[in-house]
């Protein structure tokens, strides 16, 4: 007969990967009997021997709370293996030995694999095999790495030996006091009750009785034992009775005290873990006062790095695209004699102009996709919603919300999404209803291009502000309608799990940074590209006869110039009440990047192509390597001039910063865009001092509107029709009030 | 006679706010790693509801490479009337327009 080992674990222990090194390619993947359990069966070679091996689904325990701990522990019981490995995660002993106690208690033959014990030596946990071995009565203990397939040999070897000399734990929780007195009695029932339970090792039925396990007691019925079963209910209840426990937990209870015994006597742990370090930097960055002012100062410098170290590269992806390639392809054109058609004004004013516009900003995504990767990998980005829960409930909102919210930081689709860790439904509501004033990736570039035109320096600030206002807007809307319409009980308490600190890897870094704007490049060649298109049309189409033949209209009397131009006049009080900013904002409905591509759009258009010097290829390829060379130092230079510049934060404090081209600390001139920006606002806020005023209302309105398409399109599909609208009503009317705010008291203030 | 799984309960339901497994590791004097299979424990019997955002994404082809889903960290929270106490992870249907 084949003798059969089974592979018992948790999940996520190494298990599978065991598994494989065990078998090799000799596997059979079928499903358990009548259930959709995947059931994995291999064959393993010992001294000449064929051993069936049985991969058990992963479970915590054999109990009968779900599928998996029914069909692992039926299996043991019906289908008595030979031996069982117990895989073992060596780092954390105290949660899977759990699993370990109640094979003993089965009485099964077991061999231990300590899993990932590489881990363990690096958290500088020293477990001593042998200690372990005689603590759990003497089954082996063998030490292995399962990705690395060591000590699979030895592993292998202490099979052979168990399946020669089949040998149980001697060991078992002991039961003291009633429940252990209980346990007796219902043993020696078991006992007297002959070979009708010949099947099930008499202390371990009793146990599973006294824990009222229903899947056993329905499979007893079946046998005709009520005496039994009456006992068993007895025994609970006496229990019950006498220490106001439920037995089930008593039980549990005793074999964490056993499970203490045994990693006490074998485990030695280090004095400082980096659990205690992690506490100790937890001390401050989640503590009570400093947490949030941590936080911000976080947050400010994220937005200082993401603005100015990437200014150098997104003035130079600027003058690539707008000045290289737009010259290029516009000599290419005139070369193949197109240099006047409408392919030239599509190719260059729609495509280049606009998906161009946007690939600007990939420098500034990047960097941001960096600073978030550092904070996530590093494991601050759990604490930061740890500690925005304290906000949260002085405000009376359920402290899960602000993570939906820190998602809403990336995208607000998967922010919507994410609401379903709420079970109150009007939390839900609420909760994604904030998330949309997060200010999502897809807005950065509107705040650089704004910041870098209006701001210089500053535009880190700029970023800065529209983050904390976009929290403190949801944070307020939270208040009022908790308070009103949305009133419900008190938020549950809850845990969060925070993962240790850690060096961010930069491998892992560099794989998430890349993904996310990799996301953003493949969006700019669809989403993008296609809004490009259509606007270019919709500014080629006269919006009368006689305004001129297509394609030679005057933007202002093109189609869409008109048909923002009626509006625009909404807008006036906010000081950018233009049909250029106006159509814009339209545009950005579709994604936010958007509006940034159809100023560029816009302004390219408007404006005279720049007064070109004759330079052949040769000399601008030198121009614009030399110029690539130059971003790269001054990305150096700025990533040290955070240092002066956030300690310049503190009050009458003023370090230098290094400079390492002095010649270009003179006031660098505006990119195209940048310089349309600039008179476009000063003239559209009446004077250029009102310019930057009206620059920040507007930031601040697309900060606040209607978010794109697709979370509109999300909050429909999870909350439904009129959720939807009341939701556009109310971002496009707060959007708007704060955007005059800022406007007209910005006037008061500062004129 | 109160069990350590009861006064993990206990802490939970008296706590002002959001505690971490640390803190609460501290607070009942065992590791974290204890915690975890306290929480196991009462995730089985459907006391304890866990949450978490899922790390892939359905429906809009990037799957776990959506730029937009960051990892977050997991919660439990104790269940309230009414409630399964099923796990539930999050599987967001994206619409992303690629």
């Amino acid at each position: 007969m084949t003798k059969t080992i089974a592979l018992a674990g948790n999940p996520n222990v190494g298990k599978s990967t065991l598994f494989n090194a065990l078998t090799g390619s000799r596997q059979h993947v079928g499903n358990w009997p009548g259930k959709t359990v995947e059931k994995k069966e291999g064959r393993l070679e010992l001294d000449g021997e064929e051993v069936l091996v049985v991969d058990l689904p992963g479970t915590y325990s054999l109990t009968a709370y779900s599928i998996e701990e029914i069909i692992a522990r039926d299996y043991i019981v019906n289908e008595k293996p030979t031996a069982v490995v117990a895989v073992v995660n060596a780092a954390n002993l105290d949660r899977n030995l759990y699993l370990v106690t109640q094979l003993l208690e089965l009485g099964v033959p077991a061999i231990v694999a300590l899993n990932m014990t590489d881990i363990a030596k690096r958290r500088g946990l020293a477990i001593s095999l042998k200690g372990l071995s005689e603590r759990l009565g003497g089954i082996p203990v063998v030490e292995t790495v399962g990705n690395r397939s060591e000590g699979l040999e030895e592993l292998k070897k202490a099979i052979a030996m168990v399946l020669e000399r089949p040998h149980t734990g001697h060991v078992q929780p002991s039961y003291s006091g009633i429940l252990g007195v209980e346990i007796k009695n219902l043993e020696a029932e078991i006992k007297r009750s002959g070979p009708v339970l010949e099947n099930y090792r008499p202390v371990w039925l009793a146990t599973k009785l006294l824990e009222n396990d229903r899947a056993i007691i329905a499979d007893l019925k079946s046998l005709e034992v009520e005496q039994l079963l009456d006992l068993a209910r007895q025994g609970r209840e006496r229990i019950e009775e006498s220490t106001g426990e439920d037995p089930e937990c008593l039980i549990a209870d005793q074999r964490y005290q056993f499970i203490d015994r045994v990693v006490e006597s074998a485990v030695e742990r280090p004095k400082e873990t980096i659990i205690t370090r992690s506490e100790k930097i937890d001390e401050v960055v989640t503590h009570k006062i400093w947490g949030l002012p941590i936080f911000l100062l976080l947050m400010w410098l994220v937005f200082q790095f993401t603005s100015n170290v990437s200014a150098p590269f997104l003035d130079w992806v600027d003058v690539f695209i707008n000045e290289f390639i737009y010259k290029w392809t516009g000599q290419v054109l005139e070369l193949v004699g197109l240099g006047s058609s409408w392919i030239s004004s599509l190719l260059l004013d729609g495509v280049i102009a606009g998906v161009g516009g946007v690939l600007v900003f990939v420098p500034v995504l990047f960097f941001l996709y960096l600073a978030l990767g550092i904070m996530e990998d590093s494991g601050y980005m759990a604490r930061a919603a740890f500690v925005m829960d304290r906000v949260m409930r002085w405000m009376g909102l359920h402290g899960k919300s602000f993570l939906p919210m820190i998602i809403g930081f990336g995208c607000t689709v998967p922010a919507v999404y994410a609401t379903r860790t709420l079970d109150n439904d009007k939390d839900r509501k609420l909760t994604a209803f904030l998330a949309t004033f997060m200010s999502c990736g897809a807005r950065l570039p509107v705040y650089v291009i704004f910041g870098a035109a209006f701001f210089g320096a500053a535009s880190g600030t700029l970023v800065f502000a529209m983050y904390v206002l976009g929290i403190i807007v949801a944070l307020i809307t939270g208040f009022v309608m908790k308070n009103t319409v949305y009133k419900s009980k008190a938020p549950a308490p809850f845990v969060m799990e925070l993962p240790p600190y850690r060096m961010p890897h930069p491998r892992d870094v560099w794989y998430q940074m890349w993904e996310r704007t990799r996301g953003f490049l493949v969006k700019s060649g669809t989403v993008i590209l296609a809004v490009s298109l259509a606007l270019w049309l919709l500014m080629a189409i006269p919006a009368h006869q006689e305004t001129g033949p297509f394609n030679q209209v005057q933007p202002g009397d093109s189609l869409f110039g008109r048909i923002s131009g009626l509006l625009a006049p909404a807008l006036r009080p906010a000081g950018f009440g233009t049909w250029q900013a106006t159509g814009s904002l339209a545009t950005g409905l579709l994604a936010k990047e958007v509006i940034i591509s159809s100023m560029n759009q816009i302004f390219a258009v408007e404006s005279h192509p720049p007064q070109q010097v004759i330079t052949s290829l040769g000399e601008d390829l030198l121009s614009v390597t030399v110029k690539f060379g130059k971003a790269v130092a001054l990305t150096v230079q700025e990533t040290i001039n955070i240092i002066p510049r956030t300690i310049n934060l503190i009050p009458f404090v003023d370090l230098g910063e290094l400079s390492l081209f002095p010649e270009m600390d003179q006031p660098q001139e505006a990119t195209r865009l940048e310089g349309s920006l600039l008179r476009a606002f000063s003239d559209s806020a009446g004077s250029p001092a009102a310019g930057p005023i009206a620059a920040v209302a507007f930031n601040v309105f697309v900060l606040l509107y209607v978010p794109c398409v697709s979370a509109v399109s999300a909050m429909r599909q999870e909350f439904g029709k009129r959720w939807m609208w009341a939701q556009i009503v109310y971002t496009l009317t707060v959007a708007w009030v704060a955007a005059v705010v800022v406007f007209q008291v910005g006037k008061l203030l500062f004129l | 006679m109160t069990t350590l799984l009861k006064k993990f309960l206990n802490t939970i339901e008296e706590s002002s706010g959001a505690l971490s497994v640390q803190a609460l590791a501290k607070e009942l004097d065992v590791t974290p790693e204890r915690v975890e299979g306290l929480v196991d424990f009462w995730v089985r019997k459907g006391k304890i509801r866990l949450s978490q955002a899922s790390q892939s994404c359905s429906s809009c082809g990037l799957s776990s490479n959506c730029p937009f889903l960051l990892e977050l960290p997991q919660t439990y929270e104790l269940v309230g009337e009414g409630d399964d106490g099923n796990v539930e992870v999050i599987q967001p249907d994206c619409q992303h327009l690629y």
